[in-house]
Formats: structure tokens, sequence, C-alpha cells
């Protein structure tokens, strides 16, 4: 397997570096801890390892040190498609280097190889009460999935350590190679009371099977639409929740069932998963009021008039970002390149114009710009995806790549378990009252 | 509902501190983190908040500032048992107070009134595979059970201020099932069983739970597990369990999801598979030597695990300096009640014969004993010999503190966790910038 053999190669080098830091620089500090950032949730303290992504703030999301432009131009593209293929992009997660069209088309093999679902799982799905949310059904489909993983199997017969990687790798590629086969199956049945089982076609990619298996009306255009999706999703750094939670759960040796169960439990959040229906919701909701695209007046009033009634513009302002999320770009493009006369792609272009003039006016935001949420729901909602719970399946499934590109990575270079230390209150006042006194 | 009420009263002056904290004294610095640390997993940063239990390294664990004897002591015990009520327990993690007998009944009745399971729940558990690990089933049960969440239910009409109310209502229901969740797993899985289990009433937390797993000594079972479930509660908040349980709860996520996170991470062999691995050492021993060795013996056994590269499972703690509290009380206990058990007298000769092995190779900080030397040996005793369902106990039990946090957490408006990660690279370049400095002259 291509990838098995790539991070072999590299994994004696980079072991060589973790071990040097962690033996000979342990006491470099590098970062201070607040009261602020304790009470504020971990806020920004230093304190994950992750060479996968990095979130800049000048410019946004760098997966293995590339941009987005970059990223979409240089990863190989499915065949009769503009957008690269997802295989290509777990390859440059996994590995740390752009595929050949080779390389990229044997991960897109692998994920053919491992498509199937046993058949408890659809069992299970369908003992569940028809109005469970997707969320739920999502998780507990991976979840059952651990009943076949390798690495709780090997670490059972008493694997090495240093092997642990392998069988995460292995579960890795069949946990991502079933997520699209699912989730497709999740939303004919919970939205069309279809039972029958999705078939993955080996002579598709990722991309072009998830559109097929979802039954989508334009099916070329959906298979690039999710192309873009799940790479633009895939990864965020370690920080936010969904890649945490499945990093923590991981570092207690569990296996990525278990661990993306968590990461998914994060995402289904309302503050983490909710935020591209809420965009979606609002825009709705501006062009139900204005009966279509309002005039670019219009919008200015009723952005502030949003803002007055004490609403945020859902979408809008990112705690990190101070540039447009490179991954709105992205997504605006798409949606100007294959439908720019559709109502919601003018919308949410004119709200890209407007918006943030409003939010500097009001002074409020640290950056008005857009984050991605405000145009994903767009794209989703022009093919016919209108199930808004939905969205955050579709989420899950591209935040699985980076997750368990990370995953594989912590095991490979003996990450521990994670643990924190906690503080009661009374310890931060002490602190405060010990800061207080004079030197 | 009691618990709404307690809380109720307390929130002002505590939402009160934390506002403080947040607007007039962000700045203090309360910690350093070290690329030791970072490469550590995190590993002692000072970085998350609880009030609900700390882990003092002189005295173990405490409950809202109450050591572990404290704690049996001073809470009402269940009757015809010497053991605290659990339900007074859960009063003492949500409340901070020590419940009168009524008080900590208050609560018991509660979980007597939601403890029913919905249908769909028992057959997406007979739908899994026979040989599927118990706690996949327990952790996808507790999914199951999100269908009811009056939280996710009430969250988009529900003020800020109010998430906590939901979150206890969900929590109260979630703590009220588990037992009937994991004693279903239990004789479904390893006794066929498909009967519905039912939840008694007149009966406490413990008892309840003993009935159901129709174990033999229904009563001394009953009083084991009132022990087990206070004492594996709460572990402040560091732990992947409960940290797994708040990061997810952080993203206002209903305690369904988030409590099913923590049971993954309990599931890591690193967290909950010690108690396991401790019981298959003492069997082993036991086995070689055709019962209980001897000293001289044992001690050489323990050499030489210690030579071949193992550990001696359940020995060594990394944050207490004493014999955890945990053990002592699960060691009296079965003291009291078995003390010829063969499994129970090597154990408290492990205890005398180990520490001392560990300080002659000097390795261990401390070379006591943790929790997981001795939980093992006692359900081993009142036939609970399925070793994979131990950490189902332990679920059951965890379930009490994360749950406290969990509504606390939403009470004062805690914010979804979100630290930063850095690359390998960016680490290198802080050991460069220090090596840099070192050189540079200091300053006069």
């Amino acid at each position: 397997m291509i990838l098995h053999e790539k991070i072999s190669a590299q994994l004696p080098a980079w072991r060589e570096r973790i071990k040097a830091l962690g033996k000979d620089h342990a006491e470099v500090v590098v970062d201070e801890v607040t009261v602020g950032q304790i009470v504020g949730g971990m806020r920004d303290i230093k304190s994950l390892l992750t060479d996968v992504s990095y979130v800049d703030s000048g410019e946004g999301i760098r997966l293995r040190g590339m941009t987005i432009p970059e990223i979409l131009k240089k990863l190989p593209k499915a065949r009769g498609g503009k957008m690269p293929l997802v295989g290509g992009l777990y390859y440059l997660l996994m590995v740390g280097e752009i595929p050949t069209k080779e390389e990229a088309l044997e991960v897109e093999n692998e994920w053919d190889k491992r498509a199937d679902i046993p058949d408890y799982v659809y069992k299970m799905l369908k003992d569940m009460p028809k109005d469970t949310h997707p969320m739920i059904l999502l998780t507990q489909a991976v979840m059952s999935l651990g009943v076949n993983s390798s690495f709780a199997r090997k670490y059972k017969e008493g694997m090495k350590k240093d092997a642990y990687w392998e069988p995460a790798l292995e579960d890795s590629l069949d946990l991502t190679a079933k997520l699209p086969v699912i989730a497709a199956f999740i939303y004919r049945y919970k939205y069309f009371g279809e039972k029958k089982k999705p078939r993955y076609n080996a002579k598709l990619d990722y991309g072009a099977n998830f559109a097929r298996m979802m039954k989508v009306a334009d099916k070329k255009a959906y298979s690039d639409l999710s192309r873009l999706y799940f790479i633009m999703h895939s990864d965020h750094e370690s920080g936010n929740v969904s890649a945490h939670a499945t990093h923590l759960v991981g570092s207690s040796l569990a296996d990525i069932f278990f661990a993306f169960s968590a990461g998914l439990a994060g995402l289904a959040g309302p503050l983490h998963g909710l935020a591209n229906q809420e965009c979606l919701a609002w825009y709705q909701d501006v062009l139900k009021r204005f009966n279509g695209v309002p005039t670019r007046d219009d919008l200015y009033k009723f952005a502030w008039d949003t803002l007055n009634s004490g609403k945020v513009i859902p979408g809008y302002g990112h705690a990190v970002l101070r540039v447009p999320d490179p991954r709105f770009t992205a997504f605006m493009a798409f949606g100007r390149a294959n439908f720019p006369d559709d109502e919601l792609v003018r919308l949410a272009d004119m709200v890209f114009d407007v918006v943030p003039t409003v939010l500097k006016e009001q002074g409020k935001a640290k950056n008005p710009s857009p984050n991605f949420d405000a145009a994903s729901g767009v794209l989703q909602y022009h093919y016919g995806v209108r199930d808004y719970e939905f969205y955050t399946v579709l989420f899950g499934i591209g935040r699985a790549l980076g997750v368990t590109a990370n995953y594989v990575w912590a095991r490979a270079l003996g990450q521990p378990l994670e643990r924190p230390k906690s503080v009661t209150t009374k310890m931060l006042e002490e602190a405060v009252d010990k800061a207080k006194q004079p030197a | 509902m009691i618990l709404h009420e307690k809380i109720s009263e307390q929130l002002p002056q505590w939402r009160e501190r934390i506002r403080t904290l947040a607007r007039e004294h962000a700045e203090v610095v309360v910690d350093t983190v070290t690329i030791g640390e970072v490469v550590g997993g995190m590993r002692d940063t000072k970085s998350l908040l609880t009030d609900v239990s700390f882990v003092d390294p002189a005295h173990g664990i405490l409950f809202r500032g109450m050591t572990i004897p404290e704690t049996l002591k001073k809470l009402p015990k269940a009757r015809g048992g010497k053991m605290p009520l659990v339900g007074g327990l859960y009063y003492l993690l949500m409340v901070g107070e020590v419940p009168t007998k009524e008080q900590a009944q208050a609560v018991e009745a509660e979980w007597a009134d939601r403890a029913e399971l919905p249908d769909h729940v028992f057959k997406m558990l007979k739908a899994m595979p026979k040989d599927t690990h118990p706690m996949t089933l327990l952790s996808q049960a507790v999914l199951a059970l999100q269908h009811d969440s009056v939280f996710a239910k009430k969250y988009h009409n529900m003020k800020k201020e109010a998430y906590w109310e939901a979150a206890l209502e969900d929590s109260l229901n979630l703590t009220a099932k588990l037992p009937l969740i994991a004693t279903y797993i239990y004789r479904m899985k390893y006794f066929d069983e498909t009967k519905k289990p039912k939840y008694n009433l007149k009966q406490d937390y413990g008892a309840n739970f003993a009935r159901m797993m129709k174990v033999l000594h229904k009563k001394e079972y009953a009083e084991l597990m009132r022990l087990y479930f206070i004492i594996h509660s709460d572990h402040e908040s560091g732990n992947a369990s409960a940290h797994a349980t708040h990061l997810v709860g952080s993203t206002l996520s209903d305690v369904y999801y988030a409590f099913s996170s923590g049971l993954n991470a309990l599931a890591g062999p690193l967290h909950g598979l010690a108690n396991q691995e401790s019981l298959a050492w003492l069997l082993d021993v036991h086995k070689r030597f055709g019962g209980v060795p001897s000293r001289d013996d044992l001690h050489k056994f323990a050499w030489d695990t210690l030579n071949s590269g193992h550990v001696i499972p359940g020995y060594g703690h990394g944050v207490l300096r004493v014999i955890d509290p945990r053990f002592v009380t699960q060691m009296e206990f079965a003291k009291k009640r078995f003390p010829n058990d063969e499994l129970l007298r090597l154990a408290d000769m492990v205890l005398d014969v180990v520490p001392a092995v560990l300080k002659e190779q000097g390795k261990a900080k401390n070379p006591a004993p943790n929790v997981d030397a001795i939980s093992g040996t006692l359900q081993y005793y009142y036939g609970v010999r399925e070793f994979d369902f131990y950490t189902v106990l332990f679920g059951v039990g965890r379930a009490l503190g994360v749950t406290a946090n969990y509504v606390w957490a939403r009470a004062l408006g805690q914010p979804i966790e979100r630290p930063k990660s850095m690359t390998t690279k960016m680490l290198e370049d802080a050991v460069a910038d220090a090596v840099a400095k070192a050189g540079q002259p200091q300053p006069a």
C-alpha cells in the first residue's frame, strides 16, 4: 500500500525530531497560560502538536504547508472534472507530498476495495426511530464498524508500540472508504424512505461515487462539488473540537472508530457544525423577505436590523482569520463558475460585498470577513440537498480525512495519553491575589 | 427537583466569581507551557477549570473538597447497608454539600422515576454482532438515548442562562438509565438473556444494579457497587473520559453525545484497561504458583516481571504520593467480607511486596498502588468475571462526575474549548530561539 510505504520511509527522521525535542529541549517554554485562557476554554493555549495542517491568521489554512489555491491547482484532477481527486488530498495529508495521478488513483483504489458495509450496520440503523438525527446515525454507524477494527484486534494480540500506526492506517482506510456509503444510505433512508444498500462503483472516484449514491439530479456537477467540499472540510489544525476529540480519545489507544465517533459527537454540537445551516437559513430569510435578491441598500439596512436586534450575521466574523477564509473564496468561485445566476449565489455575493462593511461600521468584530460556512450551504442547496441537518454529516465525511491522518501520525510518533491539569476557581482566585501583591 | 433548587441558589455567586476572573484578571499568568508538555500530551498544563473534584497529591481525590474517607463517612447510608447512597454522592457532586438522608433519597427517587429505556435501545443493541465489545454497545446505547434529549429539543428556543436546566434534566435521565443499559448488556452478552431489566422503585441505585446483574450475593454486591460507583465517579477534569465529555459538551452537544465520547476514551486501553490488566497479572501469579505464593517467590516473580521489560499493572502513580484511597477502601471492604479469598490474600501480599521491589528498582516516582490494583479482585469474587465488562462498570460510575461537570459548565457559560496547535518546526524554532538567547550576554 502506497501510503504505508511512503510513511515508513519518513518515519525514522520524524521520530528522531520528536525524540530530540522531548529529550533535549523539554524545558523550553513556548507559551504562558493566563486566567483568561483557562476561563476561555483553553483559548489559544499552545498545547497541541500536528504537522498535517496549520491555520495562519493572515492567510487561512495550509494543508501540509500548502494554501488552498495551491492545493486545488497542484493535486491531480478527477477524470472529466475540474476538481482534484479526494484520494490525492488524502495522500497529501498522510504523506506530506503532492502525489502523481497514479499515486492518487492508488488511494482511490484502496477505497474501492474497502467500501463494503457489513449488514448489521444497516440493520442497526434501521432499528433506530425514524426521526433520529442523522449525526446520531452516522456516529452509531462509525462506532459499529469498530467490531472489525484491526487496531483493537492487534492490540489485544500484543503488537509492539512501533507498529501501532500500521493497523491505525488500515482502520483509517477502512473508515474513510465506508463513510460515503454510510452517509449516502442515511440520506436516502432518512429523507426518501429508501432501504436499498448503496453500492460503490470501482470505476468511479470518491466524489463521483458519493454523487451517484446520493442520487442528486446533476451527478456530474455534484461530483465536482463533493470533491471540493470534502477537501475544504478535511482539516483545520488540531484545536477545533472534532479534531481535538478524535485526537484525545485516540491518545488512550482507543481505535479510530471510537476516536472518530467522539470527533463526530463534537461536530454535532451547534457551536461547531451548525454555522453553515444558520447561514443558509439567514440567506433564505432575506430572499423571502425581499421576494428575491434585494438591492444593495435594502440588504445594508437588513444587515443593520439583524445586528440591532442583538443577533449576529452567521458566517461572518472569524475568531482567528483576519482575511476572508480561502475556503469561502474557493466555494464562491465554484458557485460563480457553475451557476452564476442562482439567486442564493447572487445573494451570497452581495452579502460578501455589504456585510463586512456593516460589521466594520459596527466595530465589534475583530475580522469582519466571512468563513466558509457563509458559502457551503448555498452550494448544497443548489444541487437539491436541502435537508439542513444533513450538512453536518457532509462536514463529517470531509473531516474524517484530516483527523485520521492525524490519528495515524500520532500513533506513528508515539504521542502519549493527553492529560492536562485542571484547577479550581479558588486556585485561580488565589493566583490573582498573589499577582496583586507587590513583589 | 432538589438539585435544580440547590444549584439555582448558588448560581448568581458562582457566575459573579467567574465573570470577575474573566473580566478583571484575564491577564494573570498561572502556568507556562514547555515543549515537554506539548510533546507529552498537554502533560500537566494547567488549562481546565472544575470545582467538582481535585486530585490532591497528599490525600488523593477530593470530591467537593472532601477526601474519600470523609465522603464515605458523611454521606447518608443505604438502608440495611454500610455504604452511602449513590444518590447522596450525586447530590454532593452537583450541589457541593453533604445531603441529608431525605435529600439523597430525593435524588434516588428522581432516578427511579426516570429509569426506563425506550424499545429502540434494546432493538439496536440486539442488531449488533454477538462479539461486539460491551463498551461499543454501551456507547451506542447512550447515543440512542439522544433521541429524547431535552437539551437538543430546547436548544433553539432556550436562553443561554437556561442551558444548565435542560442539561440537568438530560443528566438525570442518563444516569438513571445507565444501570439498566449496563445490566442488559451484561445479561445479553454473556448469558444470552434478552429480557428487559426492571428498575425497582423500592430499592436504591446500588441495590437495583446488583439485582439486575443477577449476581449471587445481591446484598453484598449492592454494597460493593455503591462504593464502586462513588469512588469511580470523578477524578478532576484532565483524565481522558472527563476531558472528552467536557470538550464535546463545550460545543453545546447534549450530554448523550458528550458522554458517549467520554466512554469512547474510557474504552482506550491506556485509560480503562488497567484494572483488567491488574487482575490478569494476579491470576497469572496465582496460576503459576498453584495458589498464593510465598513472599519470597512473589518477590522474585515481581522482579522477573520487571526484568522482562513489563510493568506491574496497578502500581505506580503519576500524581499521588500516598496509596490511592480508592485502593484502600476497596481493600478494607474485601478484608471485612472475604478475608480468606486467595486472590485477596495475594493482592494483599502484592501490596506488601511490590512497592518495595519498585523502590529497589528506583524507577517509579510513587510505588504505591492505584485503584486499578484491586477493583477487579472484588468483581471477580462476586462472580463478575468477564474482564471486558469492567470498563462498563467504570463508565456507569464515571457518568456521575462528568455529568455534574457538564451541568456546571453550562451553568457557568464555559465556552467552546479551543486550544492552539503548533507544528514540529515551530517547536524546533522555539528551541533555536532559546539557544540563541542563552548565547547572548545577560543584561547587567
